[in-house]
């Protein structure tokens, strides 16, 4: 399976004392949810929702569809929680998890789709709109708004290359799409992005 | 170098992935050209956008109770099946098997004996609805028991052979018992305890089929 590369990407940062007791209560939190106990897997939920949420939001482009993503990737967490072997933070392993299953559901929803469209041309998705203006730093410029307009697969291979740190090959065999077909949406994923910046 | 050249390398080039000779020429290219600097600096600008997006947000609600409810009772723990389950899991399904074998005996009993109004414990008010309820409840059942079939046929290759084999049996008999209900219901479709029976039956298959399910998945 791929690696996370977010985790590949901490690898260097030094192991203060406290990641190590986190680590620690971290993993007798997954022993416990091992053994059956769904307070410490609700514990293990708790501490990693906002990760998991935050990349289901991204590759979704919806809060509802991203919320039962999250719920899935969960469900199915404490389905293979015996495979977890504790060999690298809980969070990485979910990681990749999260991904297979927004990009499942990416994959049902593009055969659901294809029975009513006749082409495969993405061209003839939507534009993006106007993003929402934010007071926040980013000078107005609503990114993840913009996202959401985007056509799912540019806006996956933009969430996994630009902001999960994959890479091509990475994303082609996530994705079962050629090497090329996934630089092609990517560049057409930030052409869009970069019009809705300068709007 | 030209535009075109540049504006097509251009995703390499802020990707890093360039091979040095031709980072160098785009580097030459756009310190000459404003059209393709400009080109560059907004593609930057986004991705430093894309690398600020916190790595974290919650949802609008919490999501635990959705997900309790789907994982249900706690989990058994060891990494492979364990033999107790199995054995478990076989007997419910056997357990089932015998209660609508039972059901179609008393059913086929009350049938010799009397009218088609068996007793109104037998069957609960959800199953009082006309025959277009009845058809809905069927497909949404059926539908339940094709998913959980699909998602047990994924499942097969940690199933031993013979447990397989018994599962294969007993939703077999299942079958048999709803193609009968399915019969007698054809005949008389306004009986309240041979719509008990069918609803009771698809029940029973999905029950199974998660309790096999749930536990091939420990």
């Amino acid at each position: 399976m791929t690696q996370c590369p977010a985790a590949a990407r901490g690898g260097a940062i030094p192991v203060t004392s406290a990641d190590e007791e986190r680590r620690s209560r971290e993993a007798e939190l997954v022993r416990r949810a091992q053994a059956g106990d769904r307070g410490a897997f609700e514990q293990l939920y708790r501490d990693n929702l906002g990760r998991v949420y935050a990349l289901c939001f991204r590759m979704a482009g919806a809060p509802d569809l991203a919320e039962e993503l999250a719920q899935d990737v969960f469900v199915r967490a404490w389905q293979k929680l015996g495979s977890f072997r504790g060999e690298s933070a809980f969070s990485s392993w979910l990681h990749p998890l999260t991904v297979n299953v927004a990009l499942s559901e990416r994959r049902s929803r593009r055969r659901r789709v294809s029975r009513v469209m006749t082409t495969d041309d993405l061209t003839t998705y939507e534009r993006p709109g106007p993003p929402a203006r934010s007071d926040g730093p980013e000078a107005g410029f609503d990114l993840e708004r913009a996202l959401a307009t985007l056509p799912p697969g540019a806006r996956a291979v933009f969430v996994l290359h630009d902001v999960e740190g994959y890479k091509h090959e990475e994303i082609a065999e996530l994705t079962g799409v050629a090497t090329g077909t996934s630089k092609a949406q990517l560049h057409r994923a930030r052409k869009l992005l970069r019009e809705a910046l300068t709007r | 170098m030209t535009c075109p050249e540049a504006l097509e390398r251009m995703d390499d080039h802020v990707d890093g992935i360039l091979d040095e000779a031709a980072d160098q020429e785009m580097e030459l290219h756009v310190a000459s050209c404003a059209e393709c600097r400009a080109e560059e600096r907004s593609l930057r600008a986004l991705l430093a956008h894309a690398a600020a997006l916190p790595d974290a947000r919650p949802p609008g609600r919490d999501l635990w109770p959705g997900i309790a409810s789907r994982i249900g009772g706690p989990r058994v723990g060891g990494r492979a099946w364990p033999r107790a389950g199995w054995t478990a899991g076989l007997a419910a399904a056997a357990a089932v098997v015998l209660a609508l074998s039972a059901l179609i005996l008393t059913y086929r009993a009350g049938a010799r004996s009397g009218p088609s109004t068996s007793p109104g414990s037998l069957v609960p008010a959800a199953a009082r609805g006309g025959d277009e309820a009845v058809a809905a409840a069927e497909r949404e059942y059926a539908r339940a028991a094709a998913e959980l079939m699909a998602a047990l046929e994924q499942q097969r290759d940690r199933l031993p052979p013979e447990t397989l084999a018994s599962v294969e049996r007993d939703l077999r008999s299942i079958d048999s018992a709803l193609q009968e209900v399915r019969q007698a219901l054809a005949s008389d479709p306004a009986n309240p305890a041979l719509n008990h029976l069918l609803a009771s039956t698809h029940q029973k298959k999905v029950q199974v089929l998660q309790q096999v399910l749930k536990l091939s998945r420990t």
